[in-house]
């Protein structure tokens, strides 16, 4: 092919500049330490690594929801350790006061005791976190959650209970308000309650009536029954009523401390009840701790006048006992799923971090350099530039006027 | 005889000096742009006849031809054209493409921060700390969008003043072809047609060349040697001595941007943007209705859902005052325009009915007296709708086109759904308590109840009754309930309960699981105070995981992924066919330079050779005067 001067001068200059391009782009990559520095190097890379580093960003987003979720069912969980401990406390008060005989004034500072256990349930029944807000509110965590009252203590939050997305499609409970907490609790044995019958007149024997104990499923509603006494020619029977359709079973001759079963209800009358003398048995309603230790005070408060009144309050005790143990019950129970939470959130936390490490490899792997091809291209253009200079210069020292 | 061998010898010296000055012409021409090597066409002189036969009469010079293949010009010149498009393409694509490059400058961070922000909110609900992170981060979120779309519009104003740059090139070319038209045909005529000014055919030919770097012209040569350039579909830029001016004028719907028309005489025709295809023009054009508008539009469509959806979501919390989510976002309309000349009657009203299912398009509708037709942009696929009043509004790609007026045949406008979204985005919430984390609503079990059933936290579906007023579910057995006011009235509902049922009442959902008791409770009322409630922030979070774009087939992220794949392809595309173009321009100007190329060492060989002819025809000369003394010698 006939070539012309202009030609080669050209050719050679753009081969020159073409190099020199490519050139100074591997440089710029090796400089950055990036393989994608515009979508156009490796548009599907570029486009994942968006993808990629949303999904970076929520892990991390997660892990930080973790310790929110931590920081907040840890400070909930110590301060339930703590309400448990005062249960319990309260509960070796009870104890106490149910065992032997004991003097006005050991039941009276039994009792002090006692309502300084309640101020102190109420005290940590109203902690606030380290941003002021109360733990046990609900939604409303300005309001004050328990305020004392004549009979306990009135609740001012709501049901609401606070979540958090700890990780995708995981969401859990970071808080417990203070009606599931401290109000919905069952009392006595959490089916029914007992009690010596008040109306119209109290009992005048010495029988006590145990909280009683399920043997089985019990049918809901539970009807509210009666166990009547009757003392004839020194023989004590009693009678099963029940109250709400009014049918009795047979009467029955009374063991001091048998069982007495009403379905798969099952209670123990013990002592000597006296002709006349009448026990109900009744569905357990939920009832605020502070109302149950409220009632407890005002069993040590009473005064021990005959046995009747001492029978009274050997049943008030351990009805207490019972409503106490189902406080504490209840407060382990939050406890627990707490901890299972935060031992979730251990295990949540190794994941974020697995991930974290998981999406800067896949990153590096889209948008990183690889360092020794990157070089290699280096070297290998810079000699193809080197060359073309070269040979540039000497193609255009060739002349045939040089000659002439 | 003597005499004779005088003027041979003179014809041949005359001949050498020719070639002598066309090599030289050549020499000095090395260097010029456009420049066809020339050669002598040397012949014999016709020769005298005598007795014993033709002696021949010395040579002479026929013409100076120009080294010239007219099929590489025609491939050189379109070549060229191609090659310009892609060239400016890939020049103008590459600043998107590195607009959007950066994983951190990009909108991706900017996306992820904010919604790192609403996290930080549904952690600590409560915490004016939390909330101002929040409000921090969405403003950074709108000013980023703002500043892509800045660069976009700036990218769009690039385009405009462009386009004027080369219009103004290609008017003074194309005069200056005409010009050249004028002399040639003169110089033709004076060369009767045989003879040509090379100089000026090669000037002409380059000026050709350069016009196709700026748009493909196609030229048909006329009788007398003028060339005709006509560009776009057929318009006549160039005819004989006469140039027509291109002008950049505006749109004729689309108000930012500009549209190419040709005047000739005083009127004035308006080119349409895909018939100007090939050289810078073209690509200007191309890369503005394929990709600029894309770009900006998927932008904007990702602002615009952001703001519909975090808004919808945001009306149905409740803020720290206790009054419902307000507007979050100032979301951007879909602009229409109608074309300039529209009948005065002509008007119609669009709004995004479903941001689910907007599109990156634009759209123009057309009315031709019968029927509309709704055409997406650039794909050019359209729909038909019949006349009016049937229907009365179209719905079509999440669109709601309504209003018509009275239209005339010929009407048309443009739709641009999504191209304001970036730009009208807006932070309208400035206060840290407007933020609505909370739900409006709150419920609870009594404490009365018998059974075990429980109650769900619940929710507000849009279009609830406002404001939430306090209301019960009371079980009358373990399977029926009523809904009943508070204080309690006469049952305002009631239903058939099985566990886990969704109940709805007022736009209010709530879920009851469970074995309910006969008289059991539950109340559902507002949140008052709620401020630790987090149920709202929680649902606003989640939008950044949900398929909301793009009839509901793409995050916001997958939406920008998408468009960085989208402008990372076209740009990979066009620059490897503007590098194969290139390539094939390389080649096609190595052809032509071949045949129409100087080569210096060819010139300096014919130096020598014109040279030696010379210096012999000298020598001619020299003999014939010593022939003739050797006469005169005699005669002394």
């Amino acid at each position: 092919m006939r070539v012309s001067t202009g030609m080669i001068f050209q050719r050679g200059l753009e081969a020159m500049q073409r190099q020199q391009s490519s050139l100074l782009d591997t440089q710029q990559h090796i400089a950055a330490n990036k393989r994608v520095m515009k979508p156009s190097d490796d548009p599907v890379a570029a486009s994942r690594a968006v993808e990629t580093t949303q999904a970076k960003a929520l892990n991390a987003q997660y892990g930080a929801n973790q310790a929110a979720a931590r920081d907040a069912l840890g400070l909930a969980e110590s301060t339930l350790g703590n309400i448990g401990d005062v249960l319990q406390d309260a509960r070796v008060l009870l104890i106490n006061a149910g065992s032997g005989t004991l003097a006005d004034q050991d039941r009276q500072s039994i009792a002090l005791e006692l309502k300084a256990k309640l101020s102190q349930l109420i005290g940590l029944a109203n902690t606030r976190d380290g941003a002021g807000g109360y733990l046990f509110s609900g939604y409303q965590e300005q309001a004050q959650p328990f305020t004392p009252t004549q009979t306990g203590a009135a609740y001012n939050g709501d049901q609401g209970r606070r979540e958090l997305q700890v990780d995708a499609g995981r969401s859990i409970t970071i808080s417990e308000n203070g009606v599931e907490l401290f109000e919905r609790i069952r009392q006595g044995n959490g089916t029914f309650i007992t009690a010596s019958q008040t109306v119209p007149l109290g009992n005048t024997g010495t029988g006590v009536i145990s909280t009683g104990r399920t043997a089985g499923p019990v049918a809901l509603p539970i009807d509210d029954h009666q166990i009547t006494f009757d003392v004839t020619a020194g023989v004590t029977t009693y009678v099963v009523t029940n109250t709400a359709t009014g049918i009795s079973q047979p009467a029955a001759d009374y063991v001091s401390g048998a069982a007495i079963v009403i379905g798969n209800m099952q209670v123990e009358i013990s002592g000597v009840p006296a002709d006349g003398d009448a026990f109900t048995l009744a569905p357990a309603q939920n009832q605020s701790v502070f109302d149950m230790l409220n009632e407890a005070v005002a069993v040590l408060d009473m005064p021990l006048s005959d046995g009747a009144a001492r029978a009274r309050y050997t049943e008030g005790v351990e009805r207490s006992l019972a409503n106490v143990d189902r406080a504490l019950d209840r407060v382990l129970t939050v406890r627990t799923s707490m901890g299972a939470s935060l031992r979730e959130l251990d295990s949540l936390g190794n994941a974020v971090q697995d991930n974290a490490l998981h999406y800067d490899e896949q990153l590096s792997e889209l948008l990183d350099l690889d360092y020794a091809a990157a070089l290699t291209q280096f070297a290998r253009e810079q000699t193809a530039l080197e060359a073309a200079q070269l040979s540039y210069q000497r193609m255009s020292t060739l002349s045939l006027f040089n000659y002439l | 005889m003597a005499s004779s061998i005088f003027g041979v010898g003179i014809t041949g010296l005359n001949s050498a000096q020719a070639g002598l000055l066309t090599t030289s012409h050549n020499i000095s021409n090395v260097n010029t742009p456009g420049f066809s090597r020339q050669t002598v066409v040397q012949g014999t002189n016709n020769p005298q006849y005598t007795g014993v036969g033709f002696f021949g009469a010395g040579s002479n010079i026929q013409t100076i031809q120009r080294q010239y293949d007219q099929f590489l010009e025609v491939q050189a010149r379109e070549t060229q054209a191609s090659a310009s498009h892609l060239q400016r393409y890939a020049t103008q694509i590459g600043r998107i493409d590195q607009l959007l490059g950066d994983v951190d400058a990009g909108l991706s961070s900017a996306i992820d921060s904010f919604f790192e922000g609403v996290h930080e909110v549904a952690s600590h609900p409560a915490d004016p700390a939390a909330r101002q992170s929040m409000l921090s981060a969405s403003g950074a979120l709108v000013a980023r969008f703002k500043s892509l779309d800045a660069q976009l519009t700036a990218a769009r104003q690039d385009v405009n003043s462009q386009l004027q740059a080369n219009v103004t090139s290609i008017n003074s070319i194309a005069a200056r072809i005409a010009e050249l038209n004028e002399r040639i045909s003169t110089y033709g005529a004076q060369g009767n047609g045989v003879q040509q000014p090379n100089d000026l055919l090669d000037q002409r030919d380059t000026l050709v060349r350069d016009l196709s770097k700026l748009v493909r012209a196609n030229v048909v040569e006329q009788d007398d040697g003028s060339y005709n350039v006509f560009i776009g579909s057929g318009q006549a830029l160039v005819v004989r001595e006469r140039a027509n001016t291109l002008s950049v004028v505006d749109d004729l719907e689309s108000p930012r941007d500009k549209q190419i028309a040709l005047n000739i005489g005083s009127t004035q025709m308006r080119l349409r943007a895909g018939d100007l295809e090939g050289g810078e023009l073209g690509g200007l054009l191309a890369y503005r209705d394929q990709t600029l508008n894309e770009a900006h539009n998927a932008l904007g469509r990702i602002a615009m859902v952001l703001a519909s959806e975090f808004n919808a979501q945001h009306n149905l919390g409740q803020d720290l005052n206790g009054a419902l989510g307000g507007d979050y976002y100032a979301i951007g309309q879909p602009a229409w325009y109608g074309n300039s000349n529209n009948s005065a009657a002509a008007s119609i009203s669009v709004t995004a009915a479903d941001h689910g299912d907007l599109t990156t398009s634009d759209y123009r509708l057309h009315y031709d007296g019968s029927n509309y037709t709704l055409t997406r942009l650039p794909q050019n696929t359209s729909q038909s709708f019949a006349a009016l009043p049937l229907p009365p509004s179209i719905d079509v790609d999440g669109l709601t086109i309504t209003g018509f007026g009275s239209m005339s045949a010929g009407d048309s406008f443009l739709i641009q759904p999504t191209r304001n979204g970036a730009n009208a985005l807006a932070l309208l919430i400035h206060d840290t308590n407007a933020i609505a984390a909370a739900s409006p609503i709150r419920t609870a079990a009594s404490l009365g109840n018998t059974g075990n059933a429980t109650i769900s936290t619940g929710s507000v579906a849009a279009g609830f009754v406002q404001p939430i007023v306090s209301f019960t579910i009371d079980f009358t057995s373990a399977t029926t309930y009523d809904v009943n006011s508070v204080p309690p009235g006469a049952p305002l509902a009631n239903g058939t309960y099985a566990s886990g049922d969704t109940i709805s009442y007022n736009g209010i959902e709530i879920a009851i699981t469970g074995t309910p008791a006969d008289g059991d409770t539950f109340t559902v009322g507002p949140n008052t105070n709620g401020d630790s409630d987090n149920r709202n922030a929680l649902a606003l979070a989640g939008i950044q995981t949900r398929s909301v774009l793009a009839g509901d087939t793409a995050t916001l992220q997958g939406g920008y992924a998408q468009l960085v794949a989208s402008i990372g392809n076209k740009t990979r595309e066009v620059q490897i066919t503007a590098d194969a173009q290139a390539g094939m321009l390389r080649e096609t100007l190595a052809a032509r330079e071949s045949v129409s190329g100087v080569n210096l060492d060819e010139e300096a060989a014919n130096l020598l050779r014109y040279q030696q002819a010379y210096q012999a025809s000298g020598k001619v000369i020299a003999i014939a005067g010593t022939l003739f003394d050797s006469i005169l010698e005699i005669m002394r």
